[in-house]
């Protein structure tokens, strides 16, 4: 287990309702995700009823630590729990938090505890908050960077610390302002964190580490072994679509055009070996690989194209269509289409 | 404190950037763009591959004309034909792009790495011979011998090319490979280095600033982060977090983005991600919430 979802909390944050949440949380148990980060207000905003059993095995509930919410959380049947906070600089926990740790022990709840903005203290002052904990049995210390103020040598330096000298298991909470969310969270597994939050395509407020972009990576470039991802685009794209998204087309591993070839060089190289332009193979997403014909192309590309037709054009025939191409493609603005390939063709044969 | 250090954009919108499969600018669009990135206070634009034919070159003429503080640089691979066609339209800024892995010179050229480096020699010398500026681009260079890649770099210094291309060409770094890799990296470096990263893994942005913060001059980036396959690391992000994370310095005005960005996704019409960091609808109205 090490990636926990927070794209259900994005989902209740715009206001989807319990007949959206449902397709949603089935969607979501495809993906390599374990634990399902909701906040606990929000569930009760949208009017969704108390958590069945198999729900409270899989979904966590985000309270801030005070004791009306505790209950909330109680009454609504969460069983695993996050008591967040934002302590102030020079200073311990307050004592409302100190009291809702202790009324949440006292409910038998499996106990989360987050700081939300922990990047802004140092790691002495961090095991300073720990300490300060009035209880036993916290299951996990969540370092949350509600600000994106990290990158990822920080990450990685300050983490590092933290495993080795806070007792329990260590969580980590990026944000995306920056565009640094997936490189914070990557060099947050690399150092051995176990437990990271992320989202599909990385929505939330402010943003998260795709959870689409770990899987990758850390079968990738990590080269760890990884469950099946076959079926990662259609999962994630599903999953957006539910909450009435649009998946763009060159989102990185899961976009439908990723794998889309138009650039002469790009078409030369990927139909010597593909993987002298791809990262990997489509096939590893469930995606495929296009050739696109448009205003970059190069002969080689038109004659690869023709090629698939079982057509064999000679190098001055594909740079007379490619002249075509290239004019047609910037008047129109937008690639040639198979058909008004296949008409430019035609008129060259008959001319 | 460290000393705030400054870096430079060089900006490439107009060539990977349009390089993305479903984008096509007019020759219009591409002028409205580097005007609107000149500016913003990016110091250099690449604005395109003149040898695409007439209809890139009539574009890039638009540009050299439009008398921008930019310098303006012609893309081009290490063949005459590629160097003539920049010079023609009135270039005096020449990229001259190598690969430099094994796997891209023996499976795509079928060439050997000396053949390479007597290739770039002599484009060098050529473009040099029009009294062209050249930057030299080593592509697939992260998946390249480290020792070749600065080979390639000391003989573009020795020739007087002003820096040097990192190209991670299909985007297989992680940050803290980054990290250790420009730490050594960039000692041994006679150029200024210029990194390229694409986002197949989603990493742009961070490898971009993680070499950055280890030595590296420039970053090369495209607005709104389109480019081949998932795209290339994003002007604004790279801007924004270099300054704001790092609390660096690069003169290029963040209040501009909105705008480039407008202009950019309409010449293209493309639509930014909702959840796109910086000029998604998400952080927009999040921010002006912050405001209110």
């Amino acid at each position: 287990m090490i990636w926990v979802d927070q794209t259900l909390q994005e989902g209740l944050r715009v206001g989807m309702d319990s007949g959206q949440i449902n397709p949603l949380l089935e969607l979501l148990q495809k993906l390599p995700v374990d634990v399902i980060d909701c906040k606990v207000v929000d569930w009760e905003k949208q009017g969704l009823p108390k958590l069945n059993m198999s729900q409270q095995k899989h979904i966590r509930g985000k309270i801030n630590g005070t004791l009306t919410e505790v209950a909330l959380a109680d009454k609504l049947g969460f069983k695993n729990v996050i008591i967040a906070c934002t302590p102030h600089l020079g200073q311990g926990l307050t004592s409302t938090v100190c009291t809702a740790l202790f009324a949440a022990r006292q409910l038998g709840m499996n106990i989360s505890f987050c700081i939300d903005n922990a990047s802004r203290f140092s790691i002495e002052e961090l095991c300073f908050l720990w300490r300060d904990i009035p209880i036993d049995g916290i299951d996990s210390f969540i370092y949350e960077d509600k600000e994106s103020l990290l990158d990822p040598v920080t990450a990685s330096k300050n983490l590092t610390s933290l495993l080795i000298k806070i007792p329990v298991c260590l969580e980590f909470h990026g944000h995306n302002a920056y565009g640094l969310a997936t490189g914070n969270a990557l060099a947050a597994l690399q150092v051995g964190v176990k437990r990271i939050a992320t989202a599909v395509a990385g929505i939330g407020l402010q943003g998260h580490a795709a959870v689409e972009e770990l899987i990758m990576a850390q079968k990738r470039l990590l080269g760890e072994a990884n469950r099946q991802t076959g079926h990662l685009a259609l999962i994630c794209s599903q999953i957006l679509l539910t909450m009435g998204l649009t998946l763009p087309k060159t989102k990185a591993i899961i976009g439908q055009d990723i794998f889309a070839h138009e650039s002469g060089i790009h078409v030369d190289g990927v139909i010597k070996n593909p993987q002298i332009y791809e990262a990997f193979s489509p096939e590893e997403v469930g995606l495929t690989r296009q050739l696109v014909i448009g205003k970059h192309s190069g002969n080689a590309s038109i004659q690869a194209k023709f090629r698939q037709w079982n057509i064999s054009i000679s190098d001055v025939h594909a740079q007379i269509l490619l002249k075509q191409v290239r004019r047609l493609a910037v008047g129109q603005k937008k690639q040639v289409d198979d058909h008004a390939l296949w008409e430019l063709y035609q008129a060259i044969q008959e001319g | 404190m460290q000393d705030a250090r400054t870096i430079e954009i060089v900006d490439t919108t107009l060539r990977d950037g349009e390089q993305s499969p479903s984008i096509i600018f007019s020759a219009q669009d591409k002028l409205n763009i580097a005007k609107a990135l000149d500016k913003a206070g990016v110091t250099w634009i690449e604005a395109g591959v003149p040898v695409m034919g007439e209809e890139e070159q009539e574009a890039m003429k638009m540009i050299l004309a439009a008398g921008l503080q930019a310098k303006v640089i012609a893309w081009n691979r290490a063949l005459k034909n590629d160097i003539l066609s920049s010079v023609s339209c009135g270039f005096s800024h020449l990229h001259i792009s190598v690969p430099v892995s094994d796997l891209h010179i023996e499976q795509k050229l079928k060439k050997s790495r000396e053949w390479v480096l007597d290739n770039l020699k002599q484009s060098i010398l050529l473009a040099q011979s029009f009294g062209c500026t050249v930057s030299v681009g080593a592509e697939d260079a992260s998946r390249g011998d480290r020792e070749y890649f600065l080979q390639v770099a000391n003989i573009a210094a020795e020739l007087g090319a002003v820096r040097i291309r990192y190209a991670d060409t299909v985007g297989c770094l992680n940050p803290l490979g980054v990290h250790s890799i420009f730490q050594e990296l960039i000692p041994r470096c006679p150029l200024p280095v210029e990194v390229h990263m694409h986002n197949d893994f989603g990493l742009a942005n961070a490898n971009t600033l993680v070499a950055l913060a280890a030595g590296a001059e420039l970053a090369s980036t495209t607005i709104g982060g389109i480019g081949e396959r998932a795209g290339n690391a994003a002007l604004e992000e790279v801007v924004s977090a270099w300054q704001v994370v790092y609390g660096m310095k690069c003169h290029v005005n963040r209040s501009d983005f909105p705008h480039l960005s407008h202009l950019v996704m309409q010449a293209g019409n493309k639509d930014v991600f909702d959840y796109k960091p910086i000029i998604g609808n998400a952080f927009i109205v999040d921010n002006t919430n912050k405001i209110a």
